[in-house]
């Protein structure tokens, strides 16, 4: 069951980083290789799977020291699915960045910067040791800081010092959690943990609870949960376009991961546990949806739809059901699909306009009427209208809900998506309707589309097999909630 | 079942190859594109015809998503077949009507890719045997209809309109999508025929209501019921085709279709009855009432559309034969007679240049074509005989009649029914009067005269269509008859004739005419109608209230989160982490200070706490950032004395390093900074913060020793320290931690600090390429 597959999504882009930084002066090089490194994680990605569907986890460990003591790679269904995610994302941005990072980024190291943020990232879906995870969100943090501030204006720095500053602060509770854990359990392998807290005596339980909270606001302030998202939407509206897509697409979700990886495998989620997160959920699908209907700013009301998002990407957590978490695991593909093709078609609005606000766009569509069309899927897909994807990815949440009689989920996902359409419906009326012979600066709107195409079409996918991906990701779901396939394959019991 | 993909999907991928079509044929032609499209369909539903009115419906399902009851699945019967043809044959005439309609500079093709996606949208919409599937067209309606209002996107009305329509259309359909999950979970179905048969099952449900309710809401704010009729008047926006075909004769009737559609499942329950024909009957009188009030000849239809609506749900709610058969007559006569109407407006406004009937009149003289269609609409509208409007009229009227004897307070249902007819018979008169006769209307914006014959074609033959169902009502016997049965779900077997006899509907159509005479001759009664709005909040008013206040609200609602003071950020962090954990703790009686073995310190340790902590004091209190800086090395230098302490001489040395190397580096940069800025703080905000900073240090303490506690027995450090020397060949363990057994973590702390190098040399190097740009600038 050791599979050297399962490292390449973190060695892949780390050894392209590095060849990258040999090149710094070429920038071709450096956008070719960005472009074939993504192609090679999806190629192994998609090999990982298939070996993880027929052979069950596979397990790498890192200088061959036996998992509890050293640090475990684990592949299981779910990171299969994020890494396929954070792969084809990171390919429709690097196709994106081909024609829109600006010379002077490029220069200074946009492209390895990239491909480190990427190994953080995968590496965060695939360790299986917690304190592994707080490094590779060091890695991540460190490489999506520079990214944000790169280009070092006045605004830029404003925007990121206080998203670093919070970061840090949240990751100081993280290796506190870690600590306290360490300091009950004796181990840091995550599947170790599962094992000490199952045969914790009752008395440390609470204990235990307590500790899984602080990581639950901790995951909570990465992946920008009400009352924990301050930084985000100042943060976003900051980098060039697809770097700001990448993070919408994937960064955040790394978040919601850990939060399911921590209560369903370490610490499963108990009454208490579950209705918090089940309200922080809510609170973050409505607070995050009424932040964005009052921007007029494109990037930073996508910012706040993502708020809104992932709120429902959790509220399936804490349904805590097969159907909920494949549910959770469907919106989660949804989302960083379109999400961050809205994101593409933000920048090329801003292009166009040589503006961020809607309030001073308008007309797009007399000129531009495919890729505003394009944007008019992916912004209905996201208010969940059907016959798109996240019309599926609501439905999945609300039959989980109904399931389980909780019907004033039913009722907020229904408020959510409301509000949603309405942001969506501003944007389109301000930005895409309203004047008869509008003028845009001169820019090549198809060579900017391609990773749009790709990534609408994909959620497309998404929306037409809503069934074989629905039972993919139950399978997922399934195998969550049955931690002792992780634990047994982890510990080689 | 290859007829039945080929009338839903014709219109789509039609609509999908407009762009390119368009290149090829030409813009002008393209509406020609969009009529083959619709004939094409029309075609095909033509060829179901064997289904739609014979006794066998047509089922055919193709399996889609199980999981949740998603079947693409269609079901054709006598209602189903009925909305259809309509849908197909408006829907030709519509795009005929539109090819003359529509003049440079609008964007033809767009126009039509719209007008084909929504004909797709709903006829998927009504032939669909799945309700889940019914919702996805059901909002494909919706966003088609959304765009086609807002096709003349640079008038402000138009976008105000459109946003109109989709935000209160969609507070239904969303409802709707919640009604039909939770009757999916409970029944294990969607699909219509499964249903039908477990309906005694649903009405015993506890969640009968609730489910009702929620698909009624859909149905409601589509079919433009009180108080969700607000969109349509501001949906007239649209270019006249599009409110022809959209919003009278077809898509404002999918509520319509919807509660027909769930008549057999849900209706036998008082709920039924209470619900639904209590809003139609609302509906009816109110916007009977609008319509009379206006001037505009589009508000006066839309308002009268929206009455119509209602007559015909109120007659559904009777969940009676007669209802249905009252029902299924009238939608084909209103989406005759009515949408042939819009289009007599279209023409007039497009001829005339106004739709304002203060402005028009004596149009008789210049226009006498359009004035016989004119007419015939206007007299089928009032309900007069001869006309088909009349026939079905007649029948609702039998029908609410028929409900005293049901319960005595029912009599409302006739007494209102008459009232909104004479209401309907006098806009009616209004809408033809006006505009054909009196004087001839002089300094109209355009010189009136008859349009072409493309632009009559359309509602001549809906004008037709309106005339021989009104003297020959026979013909229409076997469309009623096959929807009715679908509606009830028994067979159906109507004559429709003319006459009666002296029934008492007739008599209330006799008392509808008188009065609506008197009433119009009558201008002083006339003008008490119009002098004043009866409630002083409109719904309108609060939906336009609503609109922007929402924004501001959630503007404030957001600052209270996003303050941009990172002060606050932290607070919420803090008071998080500390109510979270902090209420576990409390509820587990971990929260006590527990005097153990930790008690047996050193009294040089029990000193050097006390450093730790005050000096840690001091980094918050000192003023200056010298004086910080050295405090904050003072706390450095107290955790290598605790390293020692615990005997880890090389890690007290790696700290005693960092901590002086990063005082040499802070005191080095604070000569760059400019000077700290006094920031005077009241009282309460310090014993706020003090507070703030003293339960988190105290969850902390409590936390940690809880924590100790608990320690665990046996740890990998025991592994480590035993294997150190002989599988890693080291003898110091620490380091053998940090550079093999975890040497995967040093290769990512390894990396974050050249992100960092490769940060702090981009950002120093890009900031002079800035400053350089801007002095060469300047």
């Amino acid at each position: 069951m050791i599979n050297n597959l399962a490292v390449y999504p973190i060695l892949i882009p780390l050894v392209a980083a590095i060849i990258q930084l040999f090149f710094a002066k070429n920038t071709f090089v450096q956008r070719v290789l960005s472009v074939v490194s993504s192609a090679l994680i999806l190629i192994a990605v998609v090999f990982l799977y298939i070996d993880v569907r027929t052979n069950g986890i596979q397990v790498y460990w890192m200088s061959d020291w036996v998992a509890p003591f050293g640090i475990t790679i684990v592949a299981d269904l779910l990171a299969c699915f994020m890494l396929f995610l954070s792969a084809l994302a990171s390919l429709a941005m690097s196709a994106y960045a081909m024609v829109d990072i600006d010379a002077n980024r490029e220069k200074y190291f946009h492209f390895p910067l990239f491909q480190l943020l990427l190994m953080g990232i995968n590496g965060a879906f695939l360790t299986g040791d917690i304190f592994n995870l707080f490094v590779m969100y060091e890695v991540m943090l460190m490489a999506s800081y520079v990214l944000l501030a790169h280009g070092s204006e006045a605004r830029q720095l404003r925007g990121s010092l206080h998203y670093v500053m919070i970061n840090l602060f949240a990751s100081t509770f993280f290796l506190f959690g870690i600590g306290l854990i360490y300091g009950i359990t004796g181990t840091l392998n995550m599947a170790d943990i599962a094992v000490a807290v199952q045969n914790a005596d009752p008395d440390t339980q609470g204990l235990l609870t307590a500790v899984s909270m602080m990581l639950f606001v901790v995951f909570g302030v990465k992946t920008a949960l009400v009352p924990l998202f301050f930084w985000m939407p100042d943060a976003y509206p900051q980098p060039p376009v697809a770097t700001a897509a990448m993070f919408a697409a994937i960064m955040t979700k790394v978040g919601v991961y850990s939060i399911t990886r921590t209560f369903t495998l370490m610490f499963p989620g108990d009454e208490f546990t579950l209705t918090v997160i089940k309200i922080v959920a809510v609170a973050s699908m409505l607070i995050g949806v009424l932040g964005a209907i009052a921007q007029t700013n494109f990037r930073r009301l996508l910012a706040f739809h993502s708020v809104s998002q992932v709120g429902f990407m959790v509220l399936g957590v804490g349904f805590f059901s097969p159907m909920g978490l494949a549910g959770s695991i469907y919106f989660v593909m949804h989302h960083s699909m379109i999400k961050s093709s809205l994101f593409l078609c933000s920048g090329i609005a801003e292009r166009l306009t040589g503006n961020r606000d809607i309030k001073k766009m308008g007309g797009i569509i007399e000129k531009h009427p495919f890729y505003s069309a394009l944007f008019l899927i992916a912004a209905f897909s996201l208010a969940g209208l059907p016959p798109f994807s996240g019309f599926f990815g609501k439905l999945i949440l609300l039959f989980a809900g109904a399931e389980l009689n909780e019907y004033i989920f039913l009722a907020a996902i229904l408020v959510g998506g409301f509000l949603t359409l309405f942001s969506m419906v501003k944007i389109w009326q301000m930005a895409y309707w309203g004047k008869r012979e509008p003028e845009f600066n001169k820019v090549k709107v198809g060579s900017f589309i391609w990773g749009i195409i790709i990534l609408v079409g994909m959620s497309m996918v998404l929306a037409i097999f809503v069934q074989p991906v629905y039972d993919m990701v139950l399978e997922a779901a399934e195998q969550l909630l049955d931690p002792s396939q992780y634990i047994n394959a982890v510990l080689r019991k | 079942m290859f007829s039945v993909l080929w009338v839903v999907f014709i219109p789509f991928i039609f609509a999908a190859l407009t762009p390119l079509i368009q290149k090829f044929i030409g813009e002008d032609r393209i509406g020609l594109w969009g009529v083959i499209a619709a004939l094409l369909s029309f075609g095909g539903v033509l060829s179901l015809a064997g289904y739609g009115l014979g006794d066998e419906p047509l089922y055919v399902i193709y399996e889609w998503a199980p999981t949740f009851g998603l079947t693409l699945g269609f079901y054709i019967d006598g209602l189903s077949w009925l909305f259809a043809f309509l849908i197909s044959g408006i829907g030709v005439l519509i795009n005929l009507y539109a090819y003359w309609y529509l003049h440079k500079p609008d964007p033809f093709g767009r126009f039509f890719a719209y007008l084909l996606f929504f004909m797709g949208s709903m006829l998927g919409l009504v032939l669909s045997s799945n309700l889940i599937i019914l919702i996805i067209f059901w909002e494909l309606t919706t966003i088609s209809s959304f765009l086609l209002i807002g096709y003349w996107s640079h008038t402000e009305r138009a976008r105000y309109g459109a946003v109109k329509s989709i935000l209160v259309t969609s507070v239904g359909g969303l409802a709707m999508i919640g009604g039909a999950v939770i009757l999916t979970v409970i029944t294990g179905t969607a699909e219509f025929p499964e249903l039908i048969k477990k309906a005694a099952f649903i009405q015993e449900h506890a969640l009968f209501f609730p489910i009702l309710l929620l698909l009624m809401l859909g149905a409601f704010s589509k079919s433009a019921q009180s108080p969700f009729h607000i969109w349509l008047p501001d949906a007239m926006e649209a270019p006249t085709p599009v409110s022809a075909f959209l919003h009278s004769s077809t898509m404002v009737k999918a509520g319509v279709f919807l509660i027909a559609r769930v008549h057999p499942i849900f209706s036998g329950r008082e709920e039924w009855i209470l619900l639904i024909a209590s809003i139609g009957l609302i509906t009816m009188v109110l916007g009977a009432y609008y319509a009379l009030r206006k001037v505009d000849l589009k508000a006066i239809l839309a308002y009268s559309t929206v009455s119509q609506l209602g007559l015909m749900i109120m007659a559904l709610g009777f969940a009676d034969v007669l209802g249905a058969k009252a029902t299924a007559f009238h939608i084909m006569n209103h989406a005759a007679f009515k949408g042939m109407l819009f289009l007599v407006v279209g023409i007039i406004d497009h001829e005339t240049g106004t739709r304002d009937i203060s402005r028009l009149s004596g149009l008789r003289f210049t226009m006498p074509k359009t004035a016989v269609l004119a007419f015939i609409g206007a007299f089928a509208s009032a309900g007069i005989p001869l006309f088909n409007g009349f026939l079905s009229k007649e029948l609702i009227f039998e029908a609410a009649y028929d409900q005293i004897g049901v319960a005595s307070w029912m009599a409302v249902f006739p007494v209102f029914a008459v009232v909104g007819s004479i209401l309907t018979f006098t806009y009616s008169m209004k809408i033809f009067f006006r505009v054909f006769y009196g004087e001839e209307a002089k300094e109209l914006p355009k010189h009136p005269h008859d349009p072409p014959f493309g632009m009559l074609f359309s509602p001549g033959l809906l004008a037709a269509v309106t005339v021989i169902v009104g003297i020959l009502p026979f013909i229409a016997e076997r469309f009623v008859n096959a929807a009715t049965a679908a509606i009830t779900q028994q067979p159906a077997d109507f004559y429709l004739t003319i006459w009666h006899g002296f029934t008492p509907a007739l008599w209330m159509s006799v008392v509808t005419v008188a009065i609506g005479i008197v009433l119009y001759s009558r201008k002083a009664l006339l003008e008490v109608l119009h002098s004043k709005p009866p409630f002083g909040l409109t719904v309108n008013a609060m939906y336009d209230w609503w609109y922007p206040n929402i924004m501001l609200g959630a503007e404030k609602l957001i600052g209270v989160f996003q303050s941009q003071k990172i002060r606050f950020y932290f607070m919420y962090i803090l008071g998080m982490v500390v109510v979270l954990c902090g209420w576990v703790l409390i509820r587990d009686g971990h929260f006590r200070f527990i005097p153990h073995d930790l008690m047996h310190a050193e009294t040089y340790e029990y000193l050097g706490a006390l450093a730790f902590i005050l000096a840690t004091i001091g980094v918050a209190l000192f003023r200056s950032r010298l004086a910080k800086v050295i405090s904050l090395g003072v706390v450095g230098y107290m955790l290598c004395a605790t390293f020692i302490v615990l005997r880890a001489p090389d890690l007290a040395l790696t700290q005693l390093l960092v901590d002086i190397v990063t005082v040499i580096l802070f005191v080095l940069v604070i000569y760059f900074l400019p000077q700290l800025k006094e920031v005077k703080e009241s009282l309460s905000v310090k014993i706020r913060d003090l507070a703030v900073a003293g339960l988190t240090g105290a969850f902390v303490t409590v936390f940690v020793l809880a924590v100790y506690a608990h320690r665990h027995t046996t740890s990998v450090a025991e592994y480590f320290l035993d294997n150190a020397y002989e599988l890693a060949g080291g003898t110091n363990v620490v380091n053998v931690i940090l550079v093999d057994f975890r040497t995967f973590d040093t290769l990512g702390e390894i990396i974050v600090l050249a992100i960092a190098g490769l940060g702090v040399y981009a950002l120093v190097r890009m900031g002079v390429a800035h400053k350089k740009k801007k002095d060469s600038s300047i």
